[in-house]
């Protein structure tokens, strides 16, 4: 490589001088080549070597609970407290008749699972987004996957992934009235929240609680401009009119300002059929405490939800 | 050696610790004042703002529309003797005048409104007292408020309370029928400051507020 560089240098200065560059020593040449083969056997080699290591390793992981893709599935099906795809009762009696099947879920089963998700991986990106995604994530994306997941079950011939599948729009569904066991859920939500405090008040009201024995100055001075407010009955005054619009309008402010304490045992269809009447106007909850949207199940005893009454 | 390397190091952490409590408030109410404390019936209260920078209005407190009249927008001043303010001057007020017991934050509303949800450290005063009481309340409500009784009966207001009056916002009347009632007594002018922006201003802002009749279900 560098001889033939020296050889175009020779050339040039050699140029019209009439002498001629003397020959390359045929050795030299030669020991290059062989050098460069030697090289490129050596790689071809070492692409080959780790082809074949890479696809025994494949192979392994294939056979083994190891594989990346469905531990967290496993791990769901087996966790003393179970997250709520494979816990939570189905709204729909179809879908109760496949809960069952969905808590058993042997060894095997999850194999085959997994090669299957293997399978439509290598089949296509397309494929492996829409597979992939929700074993993987459930909970999170579960907004996005409303859309999502109908669509692709049509095309899951196989039950078991359509029974994975299923498992996620149950995830969806959290919100149904009959699930139960959630709080355990939240509340492991909640503590971890605490512990990375990470909590953000998104409500910034502080209540308070009237009590005589702190009272300073400032308590004093309310408490008696209070009962002199309070001593006063007021005749008919020549702004009442005005009095009595602004009195209207304090009920439109108890309406949109009030708050629901998450109790143990609670769902947002519970709070929204305690609310509203019908379990199913939760999304107006969800309207009003737009950090919920993200997660539904992240709600937690003793938080304070925003749900505004229906008539304002 | 050790030692002084140790001395340097703690030096170096605690400054970083002050550091970083300064910075821990991403919203700040003004660049010098990150937070501040008032008390409340009592009860001490943090005034400061929701530090989420994602966080939006909800349904609490978005109402756009009312009929106008009554509801009608104000101009800037609501009397031309009253000073206006906005909440970087009621940040002030609170920190200096109402903690040193020399102003107070007086809600103008009607009691409902203001046991709902008010601004820390506020006194209610419903416009209605000056409105349509007599001289005998504004004299108990104005002693109250640190004015005192000279020997010839006149009223001697040099001790008397600043008050920055507030209410729902701009679209609300209360505020100006309060101080309307406060001049009209003799309360004096240079004594009183009007916070325009008002409690919608207030929770616009994500300020701390305080809530003393909850509607809790």
């Amino acid at each position: 490589m560098f001889s033939k560089k020296k050889r175009i240098e020779d050339d040039f200065l050699l140029y019209g001088s009439g002498q001629e560059r003397p020959k390359q020593a045929a050795e030299s040449t030669t020991l290059s080549k062989l050098i460069q083969l030697l090289l490129v056997v050596v790689l071809l080699g070492a692409v080959g070597f780790m082809g074949l290591f890479g696809y025994r390793y494949m192979q392994q992981n294939k056979a083994g609970d190891t594989a990346p893709l469905p531990q967290p599935v496993t791990k769901n099906m087996q966790s003393p407290v179970p997250v709520t795809p494979a816990n939570s009762v189905q709204p729909a009696s179809a879908q109760n008749a496949n809960a069952p099947k969905q808590r058993m879920y042997t060894q095997e089963e999850m194999q085959e699972i997994v090669k299957m998700l293997m399978a439509q991986m290598q089949n296509s990106n397309a494929q492996q987004a829409q597979v992939g995604t929700p074993a993987q994530t459930a909970v999170q994306q579960s907004q996005e996957q409303t859309a999502k997941v109908p669509a692709s079950k049509v095309e899951q011939k196989d039950a078991l992934v359509a029974a994975l599948n299923l498992a996620e729009v149950d995830e969806i569904d959290d919100v149904e009235p009959e699930v139960s066991g959630k709080v355990k859920n939240a509340d492991s939500v909640k503590a971890k929240k605490v512990k990375n405090g990470k909590k953000v008040d998104h409500y910034n009201k502080v209540v308070v609680k009237k009590s005589a024995n702190s009272y300073d100055d400032l308590a004093n001075l309310s408490m008696q401009i209070g009962d002199i407010v309070n001593n006063m009955k007021t005749k008919k005054d020549k702004s009442s009119n005005y009095t009595s619009s602004i009195k209207k309008e304090v009920s439109t402010r108890v309406a949109e300002m009030r708050v629901v304490v998450v109790k143990s045992g609670d769902t947002l269809s519970k709070i929204a059929k305690r609310a509203y009447g019908k379990a199913m106007d939760y999304p107006r909850i969800l309207k009003a405490n737009p950090d919920l949207i993200k997660n539904p199940n992240n709600i937690y005893v003793g938080q304070r939800l925003r749900v505004p009454m229906n008539d304002i | 050696m050790k030692q002084v390397i140790a001395v340097m190091a703690s030096v170096m952490l605690i400054g970083s610790s002050l550091q970083a409590q300064n910075d821990d408030v991403l919203v700040k109410i003004t660049p010098d004042i990150p937070y501040l404390y008032v008390t409340h019936m009592g009860q001490k209260v943090k005034i400061g703002r929701i530090q989420d920078t994602t966080n939006r209005l909800t349904d609490d407190y978005t109402k756009t529309s009312r009929a106008c009249p009554p509801f009608c927008i104000h101009p800037t001043k609501v009397n031309d003797k009253v000073k206006t303010i906005a909440e970087v001057e009621m940040a002030h007020f609170l920190k200096k005048k109402v903690n040193s017991g020399k102003g107070v934050v007086i809600d103008a509303r009607l009691k409902s409104w203001y046991e709902l949800e008010t601004i820390p450290s506020a006194v209610n005063i419903p416009y209605t007292v000056m409105d349509s009481g007599t001289k005998k309340t504004a004299e108990k409500v104005f002693r109250l408020l640190g004015m005192q009784i000279r020997k010839d009966g006149s009223w001697d207001f040099s001790k008397a309370k600043e008050l920055a009056v507030f209410d729902n916002g701009v679209w609300c009347d209360q505020s100006r029928r309060l101080i309307d009632g406060l001049l009209k007594y003799g309360y004096p002018a240079q004594k009183i400051v009007y916070y325009r922006d008002g409690f919608q201003g207030w929770k616009l802002l994500g300020l701390t507020t305080v809530v003393q009749k909850e509607n809790v279900k």
